[in-house]
């Protein structure tokens, strides 16, 4: 009776032809490799030859390489995998079986919940061993133990990991220490200048409060139209990218190839954008530029200009880049020009959604996402307490008024400042805080206001 | 392109490179040649950008040539990098060379 019924539940635990459907998406559409390669493993497929064949195509994308029919066979052959004709079979059956439905997601919801579906299977076979082996076992240590097990499988993300008071204490206490310990060595070696905890946002004062960009923060950036929105997202940019190295995903909803990568001429070499524009430069300004985009061939700088930019669209160019390029960050500028979600919602319900979405991608895929947010002509943002929900660091950037350039004391104490960026919140530290800056708007280039010294 | 005709190339295309997996687990065909063949398939039916490769090795399969020659020509082909554009140009430059010869 049991062995009938065993059977009969065997046939439910797997879907084959879903596996073969995402499969068959995979070797036909960048879009489904996307889609697949980050909410699929190899462990979701049933078939160990799905699994195969999955691995296969993951580490094709991974490395750029379109995973055809052909590459899957050339990579199969290369690493001994693919070496029974039956194997070849069934991966010409996928390839030939492909079926341009767009229903990618719904392919691999089958297989990933029929993966799920297989985990249960083996909680309850495992429970019942447990049962029959051991009955004498008491009942309370079994039911906390398959409670335990059985709410990580109905988590949604079976990654999902719950910590115990003892895991808390435990990581709080690690953390207490490493910063103990790292704080006092900054005091004794190097002279009180706190290094990072993530990326370089380009500004000492803004690094000291901040600790720099952490994976997995949402930044935000709000400046008026023609004040240095571009201007700051390239000085990020260049902190990140060219200086420390790391890979930075820029997405440009307004500027075209070429203005962006004239941009980085004038950024790079110091020599005014106007003039680099024109070409009027001589021959050692020449030489001088040359080198500056020496440097950035050499950087992380991945620039993905993107006029028709969807909140959609973002995810699965940030899922392409993090699997292909391993970004550590992305920018985008500007979210106002993004196209809708729904021609219907208000301007701060498409804001506060297009924010919503890019805090739990940057979470998923553990990068810094930073987003330009253009503020109104009065200075306001609209939706703007709503974003500042979501986001963990809120920046503003605005030109710092003559008349407190002339007024205000403390201002007086730095070297020609003309720009604040200010800090509306920070959930990390400190906010509320007026960083004074230097914008040189002609070589679109930024720094911290240096301090006069008395 | 309809359809039926993308259909039908896609066939092809799935065949063509079954039998020359096929072929190469069988040892009819060495590795490099499999990865030749396989490479040429993707550039004709994937990258569509093979024509002047096309129309040489036509040639060559219209010529009756001695084997060192044929077998000259083999070489050049198995070693090229048929991604590499620059490198493929002068692959065919020099099978043409060879042909010509003839």
């Amino acid at each position: 009776m049991l062995a009938r019924g065993y059977e009969k539940i065997q046939e439910y635990l797997y879907d084959l032809e879903s596996e073969r459907r995402v499969l068959s998406a995979m070797l036909h559409a960048e879009e489904a490799c996307i889609e697949a390669h980050s909410a699929l493993v190899a462990a979701d497929f049933y078939s160990p030859k799905h699994a195969t064949i999955f691995e296969l195509a993951c580490s094709l994308y991974e490395r750029e390489i379109k995973p055809t029919y052909v590459e899957i066979l050339k990579e199969g052959h290369a690493l001994g995998i693919l070496t029974n004709p039956k194997d070849i079979e069934e991966l010409k059956y996928i390839a030939e079986h492909y079926i341009d439905d767009e229903n990618i997601k719904y392919w691999i919801k089958r297989v990933k919940d029929k993966a799920r579906l297989r985990k249960f299977e083996a909680f309850l076979r495992r429970s019942y061993n447990l049962l029959y082996e051991n009955p004498e076992s008491d009942v309370d240590d079994i039911l906390l133990a398959a409670e335990e097990e059985l709410t990580n499988l109905t988590a949604l993300d079976i990654d999902d990991k719950i910590d115990t008071p003892e895991d808390l204490a435990k990581l709080g206490y690690e953390e207490v220490e490493k910063r103990f310990l790292r704080y006092k060595e900054i005091k004794e070696l190097n002279k009180g200048v706190l290094p990072l905890e993530g990326l370089p946002t380009g500004f000492s004062s803004l690094d000291n409060i901040t600790l720099g960009y952490k994976p997995g923060d949402l930044v935000i950036l709000g400046a008026q139209t023609g004040h240095g929105k571009t201007a700051f997202a390239l000085h990020t940019a260049r902190a990140v990218a060219v200086d420390a190295g790391k890979k930075v995903l820029y997405l440009n909803t307004e500027m075209s190839r070429v203005q962006i990568a004239l941009r980085w001429g004038s950024i790079l070499s110091g020599i005014e954008h106007e003039r680099i524009r024109k070409g009027d430069i001589n021959e050692t300004e020449l030489s001088i530029i040359f080198n500056a985009y020496s440097r950035l061939r050499d950087s992380g700088f991945y620039s993905y200009p993107c006029p028709n930019l969807t909140p959609e669209k973002t995810i699965s160019i940030a899922r392409k880049f993090k699997a292909q390029k391993n970004i550590d960050m992305m920018i985008i500028d500007y979210i106002g020009r993004m196209e809708k979600y729904d021609p219907r919602l208000s301007e701060w319900q498409i804001l506060e959604q297009i924010v919503k979405t890019q805090k739990v991608l940057a979470q998923n895929l553990q990068i810094v996402v930073m987003c330009l947010v253009q503020l109104n002509p009065d200075g306001t943002l609209q939706g703007a307490k709503r974003m500042k929900n979501e986001c963990d660091l809120m920046l503003r950037l605005s030109p710092i008024p003559k008349e407190e350039l002339a007024e205000n004391e403390e201002l007086k104490k730095y070297l020609n400042p003309n720009y604040y960026i200010s800090i509306e919140k920070n959930r990390d530290g400190k906010s509320g805080v007026l960083l004074p800056i230097q914008f040189d708007l002609k070589r679109q280039i930024m720094k911290d206001a240096e301090r006069i010294q008395l | 392109m309809t359809f039926k005709e993308r259909e039908k190339i896609k066939k092809i295309y799935d065949e063509t490179a079954t039998l020359i997996a096929d072929l190469a687990l069988k040892q009819n065909l060495s590795q490099d040649e499999m990865y030749f063949l396989l490479n040429l398939l993707d550039l004709i039916v994937i990258e569509r950008k093979s024509l002047p490769l096309t129309q040489v090795l036509h040639l060559w399969l219209q010529k009756d040539l001695n084997p060192a020659l044929d077998e000259e020509i083999k070489n050049l082909l198995l070693t090229s990098d048929l991604k590499d554009e620059k490198e493929l140009k002068k692959t065919i430059d020099n099978i043409r060379r060879l042909l010509a010869k003839y």
